[in-house]
């Protein structure tokens, strides 16, 4: 059999996949690169990369493979754009703190049953969220996504990361530190 | 529940809570990438056309060098001479021409 030709069966397994991860990775690459459109071009870039190297493959080694392109992309956009963002960081500051407001205030549109002081807490609360995961060295985030938000375990986190579960305990405890300080509502409401 | 695992399970919470509120505009991007991704696989026969069509070319190609070696590979010191020999014939012309154009003058 062609190694190279994926069957429809995959296909249909692999659009399921996809769609039950999209969301997320996409959270993921906002967060990480605080631009929407970055952000979706990375989970695209994913994805192909997915499909296209990885659909043979047995259905449940997508997910670290899918995560782990998906982190080399951040990566790769943080390389890029390194010089770049060193330049326009103090301008594009604000521009960035309005995109957030601007997408928060969309995110709240769908909760209808919120007061407006409840909307406006919440929308403070994931804006505070969003800027302090950003803030995370690379690795501390990788693991803090991983571990806290798609619930792997540290073995698979490590195996997504490409290094060793001792290493994934260290960089996700101190990920957890730096989030415990700078999100405190979270640990002592 | 201790105060840390309190604080995870609240920002794991607020996380799923943000997936679940992804725009529709989002998520219709989102589609189209996966679908864009998914197409891609019917078309990847085709992309190994292209490097299968390039190797033969390039056989080809060594294959016509390798039969023609002397007027295909020359070092490149070789080249001026090459070119001087090819430019003496053109500069006795240009002395023949100035002959015959004095022949002609003095034939008048």
């Amino acid at each position: 059999m062609d190694q190279k030709t994926t069957p429809p069966q995959t296909l249909d397994s692999m659009d399921n996949f996809l769609a039950d991860i999209e969301r997320r990775a996409f959270h993921m690459a906002k967060m990480a690169t605080g631009s929407r459109d970055d952000a979706l071009d990375i989970v695209q870039d994913a994805m192909y990369k997915l499909v296209e190297k990885y659909s043979t493959k047995p259905s449940a080694e997508w997910r670290p493979l899918f995560y782990r392109i998906l982190n080399s992309k951040i990566t790769d956009y943080y390389r890029r754009n390194a010089v770049k963002n060193r330049l326009i960081s103090l301008a594009s500051w604000g521009m960035k703190a309005d995109d957030n407001g601007a997408d928060l205030v969309d995110r709240a549109e769908g909760r209808h049953s919120d007061t407006p002081d409840q909307m406006h807490t919440r929308e403070l609360q994931i804006k505070q969220l969003t800027v302090a995961v950003k803030k995370l060295p690379g690795r501390q985030r990788e693991a803090f996504m991983l571990r806290c938000w798609d619930g792997m375990s540290t073995a698979i986190t490590a195996e997504t990361m490409g290094c060793s579960e001792g290493s994934v305990k260290t960089h996700y405890s101190r990920a957890m530190h730096s989030l415990r300080e700078t999100l405190e509502d979270y640990w002592h409401e | 529940m201790n105060s840390n695992s309190r604080g995870e399970k609240k920002l794991r919470n607020d996380l799923h809570e943000l997936e679940n509120d992804t725009s529709s505009q989002n998520l219709f991007r989102l589609a189209q990438a996966r679908n864009n991704a998914l197409a891609q696989s019917g078309q990847s026969k085709k992309r190994l056309l292209w490097p299968a069509l390039g190797t033969s070319l390039a056989s080809v190609a060594l294959i016509a060098v390798l039969i023609n070696p002397a007027d295909q590979l020359k070092p490149a010191g070789e080249i001026s001479i090459t070119e001087v020999q090819v430019d003496e014939p053109l500069i006795e012309l240009y002395e023949d021409l100035d002959f015959y154009d004095w022949l002609a003058s003095a034939e008048t």
